[in-house]
C-alpha cells in the first residue's frame, strides 16, 4: 500500500507541546492509521483494531486502525505529531517525573523511509509504501 | 477516534490549580474545544461578517487589576493576535484578538489553548541531566559550565564542525537571528532548523522562479480571488484560522474551491471540486491540467510575453500529458481536469495554495516550479486574488528561514560567499579575520586549502549521516559527536531507528526547550544528555514574522516559568563561557545576561537589505499591533490616522531605513502600485541573458516607474549612468564608496542610500526580470514528473525515473 502522511488540527509538528496540553490531549488520544474498507474488510480489520503498519527499511509501528473512505483504496495515511512510542514501546517512564506528555503514541517518521530531493535535500515524507495486519 | 478520557494515563494528577482552573472558565472547555478546526472558524467568519459590534464575552473575576497584553499565538503561521488577561503576574484570561485583521477574533483550538501551553504543569522545569539512566535537577551555572566544557574539548579534537546546532521556527526573529550569529561565532555551518524539512523546497524553487522564496500574496488578499487551488494542504485543520478567509471568497466571489489531495481532508469536505490523485505524482497533474488550458489556449499571452522566460519549454513537456497519459500516472479522469482547468481560465485571478504534500517529496524542488508555471501561465502572479499563497507551518518558520538559521547562508539569503561574510562582518562591527580563524579548513582535490566557511553545512535532514557516515566520505574533519536540539522535534524526520542509533552515538546531546521533547527519551542512553529549559514566547517579547511576511511584536505576558530562560539569554551564557560574548553582543546592551531585544532588532535592521528587514524598527511594529483597528481586513492598508497608508507588519520587503517610511509590500511582485507604495516586480536575479535571449522584463514596470522597461539589479555605477547619483546625500556617498566604490550594490550599501534614490525614480532596487520557468541550474530545468523512490508503480519508473 502507498503510505501518506499529513496533520491534524489539534496538535503542532512533533506535537510535544500540544500532546502536554490537556485541553488538546483530550481530543486527539490515540495515534491512529487512516485505512480504506476495501483494503481492511480485505485483511478482517475493524475499525479500533491495533494494527502493525510495516514499512520497507525494516520498522514497524503499532496503531489504531481508522477505517475510512477519508483515504483511497491501497492508500495509507499517518498523522503527526505524535511520538513517546516505538515499535511497540511505551517510552513513559523515560521521560522526567511530571514532565511527559499526556498523550504519547508512535510516530509516523519512524515508518518514514529515506529519500530526498536533489536540491535542497527535504526528506520524503508524504509517499512510501506499507503493509498493514493486525496485531 | 475521538473519545473520551476516562483515566488518568498519565504520570502523576492534575494539579489541582488546574481543575480550578476549569471550574472557573465560563465555556465548558470540551464543548468548546470539539471540532474546533471548522467550527470555531465558522463562528469567526460570522463575526467578521458582522463586524465588530459583536463584543467578546467580558473576563471572568474582578477587573481591578487586569492588564491586557498582547501576543501572537505559536502554534501556525497565520499568526493569530491573542489577548492575555494578566492578574498580579498570573495569565488569567485569554481572548481571540479582535481588532487584528489577521484573525479577527477567530482563534482555533490550539491558539484557545495557548495559556496552558505557557502556564503548562508538564512543562520541563529546571536544568536536568541524564546520569546513570536518572534524570538529575542541577543549576544553569552547572549545566552551561559542564556542557561548555565538553564542547570546548570537542572543538579542541574534532573541530568545530563536530558539534550541531540545531535551531527553531520557535524561536522570535531576534532569537533567531541570534542563533545563526552565534553558530558562526562558533566557527561552523553545521545548523539548520525545520524549514529544511518543511519549504525548503518551495523557497528553492520559487525564489529560482521569480526572485524570492515566500507566500506573495496574504490570507486576507484571498478574499479578492476568484478561484481557490489548493493542492497538498489542508488549512482547515494545519492553519484553520486562513480557512475563514477562503471561505470569504467563496461565498462573496462565488469563488469555486478545487482541492487536490490523496485524501479527502476537511479541507476538501468544502471543495467545489476534490480531485483524488496518486501520492507523488504532482508534476503529472499540474502538467495534465496546463495541457487543457494550452490545448484551448487560454494561457495569457501578454503576460507571459512580458514577464515569463522559457514558457515553451514548459509548453513542450506538458504536451507529453494529454488525459490518456495523465489519467494513466496520477489515476485522475482526463474529463475532471478538463473541467478544473476551465474554471481556473474563466476565474480569473484565481490563487494557488500548497503545503506540505507538496514540499515533502524526492520531487519537491519540481512539484513547487509546476506549480509556479501554472500561475505564470494563466497571468494570475503580482495581482490582488492572484500569488502563489504558499501557507507555511511554525509560527516563525518564515522568519527563522529568513533569518538562514540554516547550514548554507548568513541571514537575508546572503549565502557564504566571502563577500556574504564581509557584508555581514562590516554589519557586526567584527574583524573578518577574526572570524575565518573561528574556521576549520579542509585540502581540496587540487590540494589548496578551503576554509569551511565558505561550505555549506550539513543539513538538519542528514545530520544522522554526520554521524554515522565514516568521516573519510565527509566534508568535515570528524564525525558529528555533539547535538544541541534547540526547539527541535526530532519526531518531525524521517528514518526514527537510524536516528535512535546516531543519538547512541553521540558524545553529547543537548535538548533545549520548553518540553523535554521525543529527544529526552528515543534512545537507550544513560548519560551525556542535558536537558536545559526555555520559556515559550509568551513568557518573552519580540518580533515574529507570519506566513504572508508581515512582522508582529509579542509582549512578555508572564515572567518565565519555574527555572525556565529566554533563547537569547541561553545563547548569551554560551557565547560568555566560549569567550566572544563581548564580540558577539558588542552593538546589543545586556542586563543579568538577558539581551536587550529591541537592539537586536535594530542591529538586524542595518543588514537585512536583501529581502527589506530594514525599515521595521521596532517602534513601528509597536506602533501596528498597537493600532490594529486602523487596518483593512482585506488590502491590510491603514485608513486615516497616523499609520495611513502602511501595511499591516510592514510585509517585507520593508526597503530602505524606517525613516524612509516605505508601507511595505503586500503582495510581492505587483506592477499595479509604485515601488514605494508596495507595488513590485519580478527580481532580477539570474543575470541579464539566458543563451542570447533576454531575461529582462519587456514593457512591463510598475507604475510610475522612470524606466519603462526591464533593467537588471542597481548598483552605483548604474545610478551614476542614470544621472541619479546626485540624489544621494553625502553621508549615504560616504558609505556607499567605503564597501566597494561603484561596484557597490543594494544589498550591501549600509545607509540604504541607493535603495532611496532607485524607489524615488519609480524603480525596484533588485532590478526588473522575467520570472523564469526553466532553471538551468537545477538537476531539471523543466521540472519533470519521477517516481516516488518506493513506488507503488514499478510499471511506470522505466518512463518516468526516480
Ligand atoms: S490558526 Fe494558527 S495562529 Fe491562529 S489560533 Fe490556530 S494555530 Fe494559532
Amino acid at each position: 500500500m502507498i503510505l501518506t502522511s499529513g496533520r491534524l488540527v489539534e496538535y503542532e509538528g512533533g506535537g510535544d507541546e500540544t500532546r502536554s496540553n490537556p485541553w488538546l490531549a483530550e481530543l486527539q488520544q490515540d495515534m491512529f492509521v487512516e485505512m480504506n474498507p476495501f483494503d481492511a474488510n480485505g485483511k478482517n480489520i475493524r475499525n479500533g483494531d491495533m494494527v502493525w503498519v510495516k514499512t520497507p527499511e525494516g520498522a514497524q509501528i503499532k496503531v489504531m486502525a481508522q477505517v475510512t473512505e477519508r483515504v483511497a483504496k491501497g492508500v495509507a495515511f499517518l498523522p503527526f505529531h505524535f511520538g513517546g512510542h516505538l515499535e511497540g514501546k511505551d517510552l513513559r517512564s523515560k521521560y522526567p517525573e511530571g514532565a511527559d506528555p499526556y498523550v504519547l503514541g508512535e510516530s509516523a517518521n519512524t515508518a518514514f523511509t529515506y529519500g530526498y530531493d536533489s536540491v535542497t535535500l527535504m526528506q520524503e515524507s508524504k509517499c512510501s509504501l506499507c503493509t498493514i495486519e493486525r496485531v | 477516534m475521538l473519545r473520551k478520557k476516562t483515566s488518568g494515563v498519565a504520570n502523576g494528577p492534575l494539579s489541582s490549580s488546574f481543575i480550578g482552573k476549569a471550574a472557573e472558565t465560563v465555556v465548558d472547555r470540551r464543548a468548546f474545544l470539539r471540532g474546533s478546526g471548522l467550527a470555531i472558524g465558522g463562528l469567526a467568519t460570522a463575526a467578521a461578517l458582522v463586524g465588530s459590534n459583536v463584543t467578546p464575552a467580558q473576563a471572568v473575576g474582578s477587573a481591578a487589576s487586569v492588564e491586557i497584553r498582547k501576543s501572537v499565538c505559536t502554534h501556525c503561521s497565520v499568526g493569530c493576535t491573542v489577548v492575555a488577561e494578566v492578574q498580579n503576574g498570573v495569565w488569567t484570561g485569554q481572548e481571540p484578538g479582535w481588532d487584528s485583521p489577521i484573525n479577527l477574533g477567530a482563534h482555533c483550538a490550539k491558539g484557545a489553548s495557548v495559556r496552558e501551553t505557557a502556564s503548562g504543569e508538564r512543562r520541563l522545569k529546571y536544568p536536568m541531566k541524564l546520569t546513570g539512566g536518572k534524570w538529575v535537577r542541577m543549576s544553569w551555572d552547572d549545566a552551561i559550565n559542564e556542557i561548555g566544557d565538553q564542547m570546548l574539548d570537542i572543538r579542541k579534537k574534532s573541530g568545530p564542525d563536530s558539534v550541531y546546532w540545531l535551531g527553531s521556527a520557535k524561536h522570535s526573529n531576534e532569537q533567531a537571528y541570534l542563533f545563526r550569529k552565534f553558530y558562526a561565532y562558533w566557527g561552523t555551518n553545521n545548523g539548520d532548523h525545520q524549514a529544511r524539512i518543511c519549504h525548503s523546497t518551495t523557497v528553492a524553487g520559487v525564489a529560482n522562479t521569480w526572485g524570492y522564496g515566500a507566500m506573495t500574496n496574504s490570507y486576507n488578499d484571498m478574499h479578492n480571488s476568484k478561484a481557490i487551488f489548493i493542492i497538498g494542504g489542508n488549512p482547515a485543520e494545519a492553519h484553520p484560522v486562513s480557512l475563514m478567509h477562503v471561505l470569504k471568497a467563496k461565498e462573496q466571489n462565488n469563488a469555486p474551491v478545487i482541492v487536490c489531495d490523496p485524501r479527502f481532508t476537511r479541507t476538501a469536505a468544502h471543495a467545489d471540486e476534490y480531485v483524488r490523485f496518486r501520492p507523488g505524482s504532482d508534476v503529472a497533474l499540474i502538467w495534465g491540467i496546463m495541457w487543457h488550458i494550452f490545448d484551448n489556449k487560454w494561457e495569457d499571452k501578454e503576460f507571459i510575453r512580458q514577464r515569463v522566460y522559457g514558457m515553451e519549454d514548459v509548453m513542450a513537456e506538458v504536451k507529453k500529458w494529454d488525459p490518456a497519459e495523465t489519467e494513466r500516472v496520477t489515476g485522475v479522469p482526463g474529463s475532471q481536469l478538463k473541467r478544473v482547468a476551465k474554471i481556473m481560465a474563466n476565474n480569473r485571478p484565481g490563487t494557488f495554495v500548497w503545503c506540505m504534500g507538496g514540499t515533502q517529496h524526492t520531487n519537491g524542488n519540481n512539484n513547487t516550479r509546476a506549480y509556479c508555471a501554472f500561475q505564470l501561465a494563466l497571468g494570475n502572479m503580482g495581482t490582488a486574488g492572484g500569488g502563489a499563497n504558499i501557507f507555511r507551518g511554525h509560527c516563525n518558520v518564515q522568519g527563522a528561514t529568513d533569518f538562514c538559521v540554516l547550514s548554507h547562508s548568513l541571514p537575508g539569503y546572503y549565502g557564504l560567499s566571502a563577500g556574504a561574510w564581509k557584508h555581514w562582518a562590516r554589519v557586526w562591527g567584527e574583524d573578518i579575520d577574526w572570524l575565518k580563524g573561528r574556521f576549520d579548513s579542509l585540502k581540496g582535490k587540487d590540494g589548496k586549502s578551503k576554509s569551511l566557511m565558505n561550505m555549506k553545512g550539513i543539513p538538519v535532514s542528514r545530520w544522522i549521516d554526520g554521524v554515522l557516515e565514516d568521516k573519510d566520505n565527509m566534508d568535515q574533519p570528524d564525525n558529528l559527536r555533539a547535538m544541541v536540539f534547540w526547539g527541535h522535534a526530532p519526531n518531525s524526520q524521517t528514518r526514527m531507528k537510524e536516528m535512535k542509533t546516531a543519538m547512541e552515538k553521540l558524545d553529547l546531546m543537548v535538548v533545549i526547550d520548553p518540553y523535554p521533547t521525543v529527544s529526552a527519551v528515543l534512545s537507550d542512553r544513560t548519560d551525556g544528555v542535558y536537558l536545559l529549559p526555555a520559556t515559550t514566547q509568551f513568557e518573552t517579547y519580540g518580533s515574529v514574522t507570519a506566513s504572508n511576511r508581515s512582522l508582529q511584536w509579542r509582549e512578555k505576558i508572564i515572567e518565565p516559568s519555574f527555572d525556565s530562560l529566554p533563547d537569547h539569554t541561553i545563547i548569551y551564557k554560551f557565547a560568555k563561557k566560549f569567550g566572544f560574548a563581548d564580540r558577539m553582543f558588542r552593538k546589543i546592551k545586556v542586563t543579568d545576561d538577558e539581551p536587550y531585544v529591541e537592539d537586536v532588532t535594530r542591529e538586524f535592521n542595518g543588514g537585512m537589505w536583501t529581502i527589506g528587514y530594514t525599515g521595521q524598527s521596532p517602534e513601528r511594529i509597536k506602533a501596528h499591533m498597537a493600532n490594529q483597528h486602523v487596518f483593512d481586513r482585506t488590502t491590510l492598508q491603514a485608513n486615516g490616522g497616523e499609520l495611513d497608508g502602511e501595511y499591516y507588519g510592514l510585509p517585507w520587503p520593508c526597503w530602505g531605513t524606517a525613516e524612509m517610511g516605505h508601507p511595505g509590500t503586500p503582495l510581492l511582485y505587483d506592477t499595479s502600485k509604485p515601488v514605494a507604495e508596495g507595488g513590485l516586480c519580478f527580481r532580477a536575479r539570474f543575470g541579464v541573458e539566458h543563451e542570447g535571449n533576454n531575461l529582462l522584463a519587456e514593457g512591463s514596470y510598475p507604475v510610475g516607474s522612470e524606466i519603462k522597461d526591464g533593467y537588471p539589479e542597481f548598483t552605483m555605477g548604474m545610478l551614476k549612468k542614470l544621472g541619479w547619483d546626485g540624489d544621494l546625500t553625502a553621508g549615504e556617498r560616504a558609505a556607499i564608496e567605503k564597501v566597494a566604490g561603484d561596484k557597490t550594490n543594494w544589498k550591501v550599501d549600509l545607509s540604504g542610500g541607493i535603495q532611496r534614490v532607485a524607489i524615488k525614480h519609480g524603480c525596484a532596487p533588485f532590478g526588473n526580470a522575467k520570472a523564469r520557468v526553466k532553471v538551468w541550474t537545477f538537476p531539471d530545468p523543466i521540472p519533470l514528473h519521477r517516481e516516488p523512490l518506493y513506488t507503488s508503480r514499478r510499471d511506470l519508473v522505466a518512463d518516468y525515473p526516480t
